[in-house]
C-alpha cells in the first residue's frame, strides 16, 4: 500500500504544528509543560530500590535528580539537534518522572551511562541527601 | 438558547483525537514490521555535511547493534538486554522493553550508500550518510517504438 509512511509523516507534522501552537496555552494552564515521561523500570534492591530511565542522548548536566521529602523526581532536558527534519520520531525537549518513595530515610546515587540513568536508593544511615 | 464556546475544552478535545488518529495510525505501521520485535524510535534529518539517522538505543551496547545497507534501505537491527543484576530481581515496575530490534529506513537517491558510518555514544545510534558528490539527475531515455 503506497503511501502509508507519508501519511504519518503528514500526521507527524500536523501533530508538531499543533502542539507548537497549543504551547503558549499550555504554559498558560500550568500542569501540561512538564514535558515527556521517559519509560524506567524499578527493581528492590535489599531494603532500597533501584530505578534505570532510559534517557539516550541526554547530557550529565541536563539531569537533575532530587529528593523532596519522600519524591524521588527525575527531571531534566532532552536538547534538540540542529539540521532539517525529514521524519522525527523521538522525544525532546523537557522530561520529568517522579515517583512517591515509602516512608523512610533515603540516600540516593546517581549515574549516567549509555544513556540509561541508574538512579540507587538506600536507607539512609546518617541521613543526607545526595545528588 | 446561548452556546458558550469553551476553547480550553475544545482544544483538549482537538488534542485527544489528534493523539488518538497518531496511536492508530502507528498501530498500522508497526504491522509491516517482523512480528514481536522492538521498534526503537528513528529520527531522520540532514545537515550541510549529509544524512543524518539518529536511533534511540538505551542501554545497547556497541557489539549488540549491526547497521547494514540493502537495497536502498539503512537496516538497524541487533538486540537491548537487561542490565546485569540479580539472578532473579524483585521487579517493581517494568515499562522499558527490551529483547531483539530491527527498523528499516528508506534512503533518498543522493545517499552515498558507499561511505555510510556510525558512531554509538550515549545510548544514541548516528549513522551517518554523505550525499553523492554531484547528484546528477538519473534520467532515462526511452524510445518508444
Amino acid at each position: 500500500m503506497l503511501g502509508m509512511t507519508e501519511q504519518l509523516d503528514a500526521l507527524l507534522d500536523l501533530r508538531r504544528r499543533l502542539y507548537r501552537a497549543l504551547e503558549s496555552e499550555a504554559a498558560g494552564a500550568g500542569q501540561a509543560g512538564m514535558g515527556f515521561m521517559p519509560a524506567l523500570d524499578i527493581v528492590a534492591l535489599g531494603e532500597g530500590m533501584v530505578v534505570t530511565v532510559e534517557l539516550p542522548g541526554v547530557a550529565r548536566d541536563d539531569v537533575n535528580v532530587e529528593l523532596e521529602g519522600s519524591t524521588l523526581s527525575i527531571s531534566g532536558e532532552r536538547k534538540v539537534r540542529e539540521g532539517r527534519y525529514h521524519r522525527r520520531e523521538r522525544l525532546a525537549g523537557r522530561f520529568q518522572r517522579s515517583l512517591a518513595l515509602p516512608e523512610g530515610n533515603w540516600v540516593l546515587s546517581a549515574s549516567l551511562r549509555d544513556g540509561v540513568l541508574t538512579v540507587r536508593v538506600k536507607k539512609a544511615q546518617a541521613g543526607e541527601e545526595q545528588r | 438558547m446561548t452556546y458558550y464556546w469553551d476553547t480550553r475544552r475544545e482544544i483538549r478535545e482537538l488534542r485527544a483525537r489528534v493523539e488518538q488518529a497518531f496511536r492508530a495510525a502507528q498501530q498500522q505501521e508497526r504491522v509491516c514490521r517482523p512480528a514481536g520485535m522492538l521498534a526503537p524510535v528513528v529520527d531522520l534529518m540532514s545537515d550541510e555535511r549529509g544524512l543524518v539517522v539518529l536511533v534511540d538505543l538505551p542501554g545497547v551496547a556497541k557489539d549488540d547493534v549491526e547497521v547494514q545497507v540493502e537495497r536502498g534501505a539503512l537496516v538497524i537491527s541487533g538486540t537491548k538486554q537487561m542490565e546485569e543484576g540479580d539472578e532473579n530481581p524483585v521487579v517493581l515496575r517494568r515499562e522499558r522493553t527490551y529483547g531483539t530490534f530491527s527498523r528499516t529506513i528508506p534512503l533518498p537517491d543522493e545517499a552515498d550508500l558507499s561511505q555510510v558510518s556510525a558512531k554509538l555514544r550515549q545510548g544514541e545510534l548516528e549513522v551517518r550518510i554523505p550525499r553523492l558528490a554531484e547528484a546528477a539527475p538519473r534520467k532515462v531515455e526511452v524510445v518508444v517504438e
